[in-house]
């Protein structure tokens, strides 16, 4: 059997326990960011002097991000399980550790942030086709730049072996970091005027949540903050990988 | 794999048409303020001509949404200026009390680019003195026009209305109102201005149609086909039942 073809016969066996809260996500993800992305995409179609610029899809992506943040997590609860009872099992099947890894990437990351994105596009593109080649990529790609990253460090906590972990990291990533990140920066700003350098790594780090927090008081170069946030989540992704590679150790 | 993205891209397709309805029962979703310049005209005594135009503003073509601007404005109000004498230190500034004016008709036009331009439109360097002209002519020229309900000013009511816009294109918004005055005003040597503020918004308002659903019969279609699949292989897979 090629590699691939046991990555996704693992995949699917992973996928297959989670698929129906995938679809439903990718319901109530299309409903309603589809109702937020339709009128931010449509606001952003018209041209007037006057109107000041709108923004893309953040909104509408940002539940879209609770929601499929919520998936990874769940994803990532099931990892946990697997590797405190099952993992062996699977292991001493023909898939290599690397594989293993990857289906799991592919499974808490990739198809999560895939669906994120595309869940509040569907709903433009029913509406009209033309709206998806008209509307603003930076903050899609912002978002999932930074979804890629927070999505593989959920995984990481799932090598800890314990749900309840899994669970709590999820919940303060996906549910309480913005708040947090707003009020820090709310209370810095109130107290110094803006942020201290130390503190502005946060929007290079999480550039969508404080661009959707904070808009253009951020100040911050769309490329630098991709390319710090892409590196991190491809060095969290790739260091996942070795570490099922070499230091993984199953029960 | 087939049965859950099969399943997965009914829930798409139904999620979309859900965000559809949900978006088509507001009454409007809005877009953005569109910057008017307000000038009013003194016909005859006791009749004034208050006209607002917009600037340009462009809308695309896009299925199954149509865009309208909508209009608010306050009570068109007649200020006494009593005349300054010259070679005496300024007045301290009293503002007159406003005399109560009655409303007689509003009405609202939008034009093509065109005809904006041909007519003197955008106001960029402020209203020109023609501006009763371009009123007696609009009415003939616009794409398309709605006339706007009495408001009752005493009650402190705006006056407010809409108009749709009739498709694809750079347009100007043109808002012509008349009001006259009941009571004498103050005699001669006291002129008068009307205050008014007109603001308006671009809005847009979806209503789905054939191609709207077609698209997500589609999508649910290929959803249906996927899982219709994995059954066909599944019953082949399987082994059958001894005889």
């Amino acid at each position: 059997m090629r590699p691939l073809a046991r990555i996704s016969e693992y995949l699917s066996v992973a996928l297959g326990r989670y698929s129906y809260g995938m679809a439903l996500a990718a319901l109530a993800a299309a409903a309603v960011s589809g109702v937020m992305s339709l009128s931010d995409a449509v606001g952003q179609m018209v041209k007037t002097p006057g109107a000041t610029p709108r923004p893309a899809i953040e909104a509408g992506l940002m539940f879209s991000h609770l929601a499929f943040g919520m998936v990874s997590m769940s994803m990532a609860g099931l990892l946990a399980g697997e590797l405190a009872s099952e993992a062996l099992f699977h292991l001493s099947l023909p898939v290599r550790r690397e594989e293993y890894a990857l289906a799991w990437l592919l499974t808490a990351v990739w198809v999560p942030l895939v669906l994120e994105i595309v869940s509040p596009a569907v709903p433009l593109a029913i509406l009209d086709p033309r709206l998806i080649t008209g509307i603003a990529v930076g903050p899609m790609v912002l978002r999932a730049a930074e979804d890629s990253l927070m999505f593989s460090t959920i995984l990481w906590s799932a090598l800890l072996k314990r749900k309840g972990v899994v669970t709590a990291y999820g919940l303060t990533a996906v549910l309480f970091l913005p708040a947090i990140v707003g009020l820090v920066l709310a209370i810095t700003g109130v107290i110094w005027g803006a942020p201290p350098a130390a503190l502005r790594l946060i929007f290079y780090i999480l550039p969508a949540t404080t661009g959707t927090m904070m808009g253009g008081l951020a100040q911050v170069s769309d490329g630098a903050a991709l390319i710090v946030c892409g590196s991190l989540a491809i060095v969290s992704q790739l260091g996942l990988v070795f570490w099922f590679r070499n230091r993984l150790e199953v029960s | 794999m087939l049965r859950p993205a099969g399943v997965l891209l009914i829930c798409l397709a139904l999620g979309g048409l859900i965000s559809l309805s949900l978006s088509s029962r507001f009454s409007s979703i809005y877009v953005g303020p569109v910057d008017t310049i307000v000038e009013s005209v003194k016909v005859e005594e006791g009749r004034w001509v208050v006209m607002a135009a917009s600037v340009e503003f462009e809308v695309p073509s896009m299925e199954g949404v149509g865009f309208l601007v909508q209009v608010r404005a306050n009570s068109m109000e007649v200020f006494p200026n009593p005349p300054t004498p010259v070679g005496t230190p300024t007045p301290p500034l009293i503002t007159p009390a406003p005399i109560p004016t009655k409303f007689e008709s509003a009405t609202l036009y939008i034009l093509d680019d065109k005809v904006g331009r041909a007519i003197g439109l955008p106001w960029t360097a402020g209203a020109p003195t023609t501006v009763l002209n371009i009123a007696r002519e609009v009415p003939h020229l616009a794409a398309n026009s709605a006339g706007l309900q009495a408001p009752d000013w005493s009650r402190g009511e705006y006056l407010e209305g809409e108009i749709s816009i009739p498709g694809e294109g750079k347009w100007y918004l043109v808002f012509v109102g008349e009001v006259t005055v009941d009571q004498p005003i103050p005699g001669s040597g006291i002129n008068q201005t009307v205050e008014c503020f007109v603001d308006a918004e671009i809005a847009a308002r979806v209503h789905p149609e054939l191609g709207q659903y077609l698209r997500t019969a589609y999508l649910a279609g290929v959803g249906v086909l996927l899982i219709a699949l994995d059954w066909i292989r599944r019953k082949g897979v399987a082994p059958s039942a001894p005889s």
